[in-house]
């Protein structure tokens, strides 16, 4: 088994890189100033060292110092982690001759690139998944409430309490799977399916939710389009398992036509879905298809990946020849000021809203 | 193009903005960031968050010791590396806010100057409360 060695002075910041380390099943040893970590590294020859760069005692620099001055240790490679991520500091990290460095508080995505590069990629079955966002549509405040609860902690539940808030609500968050009461007053489920469906959810998920035992209910919502129904009051886990049952490939697509205005989604790094995201491509069928204009949504998107920056920039550069407007929503501050940094990004209009962006589009 | 101060040091330059934004009503930790956490794909994620929380509840109550006692002796050095210190803890538990405030402080130590010291200390105080209160929620 490979041994990572993480030498860092927070017990809080050890915990974590140990969980962040777990995908890559190695064995974590830790150190808690520079000093101690030197001797550990020559003592137990990890496969990597993941050393902070600001510690009592002994500082990270020092410490690396150290370790490239003594054949036991000198080829041994080292990621840098620091609390700061100013120029300077990160050329200075550069020239001391590390194999990469990763800025705290870290994006689980950035980290587990960096250590990918030297252990190899991660267990495919312990990576971390993307919180999966359902959308709960009930008029019943406490019903909600209580789906929330039931859908647990790992998914990101938004809910609306009517139809109408529903839709826009679709809009702005684009969630993977959407519940549906059938009976609410004014706009009901079968309402609210077909107006989410001509609004870019034609692929959506959808979870009906009907009184107990309304079979004529259930086969209505099975014929409309739902793909299962779940029955009110909620019994054990059905609603999570409902939500679970969504096929794991089951994706909409990256790209949605919300009143003639393209949304394009820009995916979670790391997964099969980004790696078939191809932004010139998607550009250039939106241009062939009469667009003059496009939203990227980066709402899915806490830090800005270096992945994510080379694929904006390949999209805005194909949006700029086929002479497509562009409009940025992001709501991570990361996000907005990895983009402000990003020369191809700057000039682009970035709102925190799809409703924000398609009135800046006009 | 929208900035957020929160990402913008500069933005929090003088000791009395970062009390005043310790004091906002912002919520004390980001939940997003405990969540991706147990939404990681390992068993026990959520002992693992429980656990770090307490961790955090400890450290974050020792730093405050090293602050206040650097802080007496007007040691800068001390000081630096405790708001340093403290400001990475609380930015791996999604305290983001207090740990702008002990960025600001961390500043401050650098030059060194002491002016405002005073402020910042009871801002990170408060808001360490409010941290401990949200994380003592979370855990349960």
């Amino acid at each position: 088994m490979k041994k990572v060695l993480t030498i860092d002075d927070s017990k809080v910041i050890r915990l974590a890189i140990a969980q962040h380390l777990r995908p890559f099943t190695c064995q974590v040893l830790e150190a808690t100033d520079g000093q101690e970590g030197v001797n550990i590294a020559k003592r137990d020859r990890p496969d990597l060292i993941l050393l902070d760069v600001s510690m009592p005692v002994m500082d990270g620099r020092q410490a690396l110092a150290l370790l490239r001055a003594d054949a036991a240790t000198q080829s041994i490679p080292v990621i840098m982690l620091t609390g700061e991520s100013s120029e300077d500091l990160v050329l200075d990290i550069a020239r001391l001759g590390v194999q990469g460095y990763i800025v705290k508080p870290f994006a689980p995505q950035r980290f587990e690139q960096a250590v990918a590069k030297v252990l190899g990629p991660p267990d495919a079955g312990l990576r971390r998944r993307e919180a999966e966002i359902v959308l709960v549509v009930d008029d019943s405040e406490r019903l909600v409430e209580q789906a929330r609860t039931l859908l647990g902690p790992s998914r990101k539940v938004v809910t609306a309490l009517s139809g109408a808030a529903a839709i826009s609500l679709y809009v702005d968050s684009r969630p993977a799977v959407i519940v549906i009461d059938l009976a609410m007053p004014d706009m009901d489920g079968f309402a609210t399916l077909a107006a989410i469906k001509s609004r870019g959810g034609a692929d959506g998920y959808f979870i009906a939710l009907t009184v107990r035992g309304d079979q004529a209910a259930r086969e209505q919502a099975l014929a409309a389009g739902f793909a299962s129904v779940v029955e009110k009051p909620f019994q054990g886990s059905a609603l999570a398992d409902a939500v679970a049952a969504r096929p794991a490939g089951h994706s909409a697509g990256p790209v949605t036509i919300v009143d003639d205005c393209p949304i394009v989604t820009m995916p979670a790094v790391g997964g099969e879905t980004f790696e078939q995201f191809k932004p010139q491509e998607i550009v250039r069928s939106l241009a062939e298809d009469g667009h003059d204009r496009l939203i990227l949504d980066l709402t899915q998107h806490r830090q800005l990946h270096a992945d994510v920056g080379t694929a904006i920039v390949s999209l805005l550069g194909g949006a700029t020849g086929m002479g497509l407007r562009v409009a940025i929503v992001a709501s991570s501050p990361e996000v907005v000021a990895g983009l402000k940094a990003l020369p191809e990004a700057s000039a682009v209009t970035c709102v925190d809203s799809v409703t924000a962006a398609r009135q800046q589009l006009g | 193009m929208s900035a957020d101060k929160r990402a913008d040091p500069q933005s929090r330059s003088s000791p009395a903005d970062a009390a005043g934004h310790a004091s906002g009503h912002d919520s004390a930790i980001d939940a997003s960031v405990l969540a991706e956490y147990r939404n990681m794909g390992t068993d026990g994620a959520d002992d693992f968050v429980t656990e770090l929380i307490d961790v955090y509840l400890a450290e974050s109550a020792a730093c405050v010791t090293t602050l206040t006692d650097a802080a007496a002796r007007r040691d800068a050095p001390g000081l630096r590396r405790a708001a340093h210190s403290l400001k990475g803890s609380s930015s791996a538990v999604g305290a983001r806010t207090l740990a702008g405030v002990c960025e600001t402080l961390e500043a401050l130590a650098a030059i060194p100057t002491f002016e405002g010291m005073p402020a910042l200390l009871t801002a990170i105080a408060d808001e360490l409360a409010r941290v401990r209160a949200a994380l003592q929620a979370e855990r349960s």
